[in-house]
């Protein structure tokens, strides 16, 4: 622009300034705005007061890198005071309200006729709108360079345009060796054919959306790729070109097959157990049988759902069902012992497990389930029952008759002075006593290990059964000296009976396991809830490896080796389950050689 | 008169120990090792108690036990059901029998439920 001369009161020069669509003002040598065109006040956003505004009619002015410029440091400023003029500086201008818009400032002096500056001529071009697509074009730019996917453009002739940084990794090329050339050069041989494809959609407007297929690097490898092609439009909308983003999917076809080989695998372990397997979804759906399933009677073909449920024994089904329920509204392990009905058409016995699993937040998402075939156990066990049931009466009835004549003899002879006669014949009473209670115990030995056992409870002064049961062992022991020692009183309500035998096993054990001692100790303890029963011995004592297994059903202590077995009893195992069942506690402590204590705790009765 | 007692067991020495015992209190005894005619030996012999085992041929105890119950003309008859199963007692009621006798017993516990049982017929 040339300098002008002062253009006050020219109307056509003062028409032109107000046609101008850029923003023009001026100011006198000290700053005060004098003229400006409408332009200007719309850029402003505000009508400068002349006279009164300096330097520059904006709310407030930024540098172009957003710092803050006082009007007085802005470019009207500094050429009025004689800087240096910068040509399109870029500056950001504030309206009142904040928009911001960008603008190039093109400051001029003015002079009068004589030559003296007389104020300065500011023009304000806003660039706003081609700084937002500079903007928004280097993001893109910034996004493509970026990207970890190959985006490739071309135009309609099939050419490269851009080639990103992730292209030239993936398919080796660099940028200058592939724009300019076709794209065909990554297309391999007998895929040519796929371009055309890819054209004809895109002229047509369309997108190519994950075209998976494969593609040739520089040394001639092939790759599996994944294509997303879109259009590339001109303003009118029209196609230019095409856009192509490339994904490397050789990884994840790796992956894909490694994951199908490991879901192969676990097919053929679930198929390789002799369980059946299965799966359901939250709810107790059927989602995944293994193919044990061909051994049970499935609705044929099975379906993808069905209800495990269906293969039950009617008798089995209710009870079966409502446990299962019940696991599924408690989110707990199901197990039960149940019959299925097999392919056969046989109902076999089978041991169920179903375990639920959860997801991150501790929601069920599904249950899997293995049923065991224990038949054949099963059978075992009820023969085994009703084995004992069958011995047990069969041993009894040749009792029945012995002890009945021993009985009518003893009565027969009762007034004979025969003493030899009398003593065989309370002896042969004794003895048959002994062998019926022998079998009653075995018998019961098995209905505890099945759990049939029922307890008769009563309340009653545990020191008199404890008195009791001391007498008539103390009775028969003639060796040993049973001391009771007695603490306290106490009240239980429990079977009478089991505890008498619990107690006389402990002394019996305690006579028996201390045969070089004279003596042996009982002793009633009651505290706030129970009330313990101790037997003290000084005899062979136990090691303490054996202590805990002492109690269970076969255990021999290696201690007790050389001792001879007498009996069934009813032994620790079965004195242990009837203290269980009635809630106390059963233990022992001792040493080896130095004697033992077997206690027991029963709660008081409130 | 001497009350009647009619045993039936398939043991033949529990029959014999039995009837010396019931005959020493002044029972008469009969004793049978099968139940099959128990309605023709009711007639017969028309007993004040019946004293049945569980394990007896042919058609067991329990069986012939209901068949006596289910009679109008012998069912006031008591029946002692004895066994050496451990369930006598339910064996017992199921059957209709009114009294349950476990083996081996005492020869007190035979007498009493024996002389027990005529007792409550003689009521009736």
């Amino acid at each position: 622009m040339q300098t002008i001369k002062s253009i006050s009161d020219n109307i056509l020069s003062i028409q032109l300034l107000q046609a101008l669509p850029v923003a023009v003002y001026t100011c006198d040598v000290r700053g005060s705005i004098q003229l400006f065109n409408e332009a200007a006040v719309e850029l402003w956003g505000k009508k400068p007061v002349p006279g009164v505004d300096k330097w520059c009619g904006a709310w407030k002015l930024y540098k172009a890198d957003g710092s803050p410029i006082p009007p007085e440091e802005g470019p009207m400023a500094r050429v009025l005071k004689g800087a240096t003029i910068a040509e399109n500086e870029e500056l950001i201008l504030e309206k009142p309200g904040g928009e911001k818009r960008f603008i190039l400032a093109n400051p001029r002096p003015l002079f009068d006729e004589a030559g003296q500056m007389s104020g300065a001529i500011n023009l304000l071009v806003d660039i706003t709108e081609r700084k937002r697509g500079e903007i928004d074009t280097s993001r893109l730019a910034a996004i493509v360079q970026n990207s970890d996917d190959a985006i490739i453009s071309k135009n309609l002739d099939g050419f490269v345009l851009t080639w990103n940084p992730a292209a030239e990794r993936l398919f080796g090329y660099t940028a200058e060796e592939m724009i300019g050339q076709p794209i065909l050069k990554l297309i391999p041989p007998d895929r040519l054919d796929e371009e055309n494809y890819i054209m004809e959609q895109i002229t047509g407007g369309n997108l190519v959306d994950h075209f998976t297929t494969k593609r040739q690097k520089k040394d001639g490898t092939l790759l599996d790729i994944s294509l997303t092609i879109s259009p590339i439009k001109d303003r009118d909308g029209k196609v230019i070109g095409a856009s192509k983003i490339a994904r490397d999917i050789t990884r994840s076809r790796i992956e894909e097959e490694k994951l199908r080989k490991s879901e192969k695998n676990l097919k053929e372990l679930a198929n390789a157990m002799p369980q059946l397997v299965w799966i359901t979804d939250s709810k107790g759906s059927v989602t995944y049988f293994n193919e044990r399933v061909s051994e049970y009677n499935v609705p044929a073909p099975p379906d993808e759902i069905w209800n495990w449920p269906e293969l039950l024994h009617p008798e089995d089904h209710n009870a079966t069902v409502k446990e299962w329920k019940r696991a599924i509204e408690k989110s707990t392990i199901f197990m039960k012992e149940h019959r299925f009905h097999m392919a056969d058409g046989n109902y076999r016995w089978h041991l169920t497990r179903v375990m639920p699993f959860v997801d991150e937040h501790g929601v069920i998402t599904k249950w899997i389930g293995s049923a065991t075939d224990i038949d054949d156990m099963k059978t075992m066990a009820l023969r085994k029952d009703d084995f004992l049931s069958v011995a047990s009466h069969e041993l009894r009835t040749p009792i029945t008759s012995i002890k009945a004549y021993s009985q009518l003899l003893s009565e027969t002879y009762r007034n004979s002075n025969d003493s030899f006669l009398k003593n065989a014949l309370l002896k042969l009473e004794i003895q048959s006593n002994k062998m019926t209670k022998l079998v009653t115990d075995f018998l019961k030995l098995s209905k505890i290990e099945s759990g049939k056992l029922q307890l008769t409870r009563e309340k009653f002064l545990i020191n008199d059964l404890v008195r009791e049961v001391v007498g008539e062992i103390q009775f028969v022991s003639v060796n040993h000296k049973i001391i009771l020692k007695e603490e306290g009183e106490a009240v239980v309500n429990a079977d009478r009976e089991r505890i008498s035998q619990v107690l006389a096993n402990f002394l019996n054990n305690a006579i028996k396991y201390s045969p070089g001692a004279d003596e042996v100790v009982v002793v009633i303890q009651p505290y706030d809830s129970d009330v313990r029963v101790s037997v003290i011995d000084k005899g062979i004592g136990i090691n303490r490896e054996d202590h805990e297994r002492i109690f269970e059903r076969f255990y021999r202590a290696t201690s007790n080796a050389n001792i001879p077995f007498s009996g069934f009893g009813i032994g620790l195992y079965i004195s242990a389950e009837i203290i269980r069942r009635h809630d106390g506690e059963i233990g022992v402590k001792s040493e080896a050689g130095k004697g033992s204590t077997f206690y027991f705790h029963l709660p008081i009765a409130k | 008169m001497r009350k009647k007692v009619i045993i039936y067991d398939d043991d033949t020495d529990l029959l014999e120990v039995c009837s010396l015992i019931l005959q020493s209190r002044d029972f008469e005894v009969i004793t049978r090792e099968k139940c099959n005619t128990i309605l023709a030996d009711l007639e017969q012999h028309q007993p004040d108690v019946v004293l049945m085992d569980n394990w007896i041929p042919d058609i067991g105890g329990i069986k012939a036990t209901r068949m006596v119950k289910e009679s109008d003309r012998f069912q006031h008859i008591p029946v002692i059901f004895f066994s050496a199963n451990n369930d006598v007692n339910e064996m017992a009621s199921d059957a209709g029998a009114e009294y349950a006798l476990q083996k081996p017993f005492d020869i007190s516990e035979l007498e009493n439920i024996v002389a027990k049982a005529a007792e409550s017929e003689r009521q009736a």
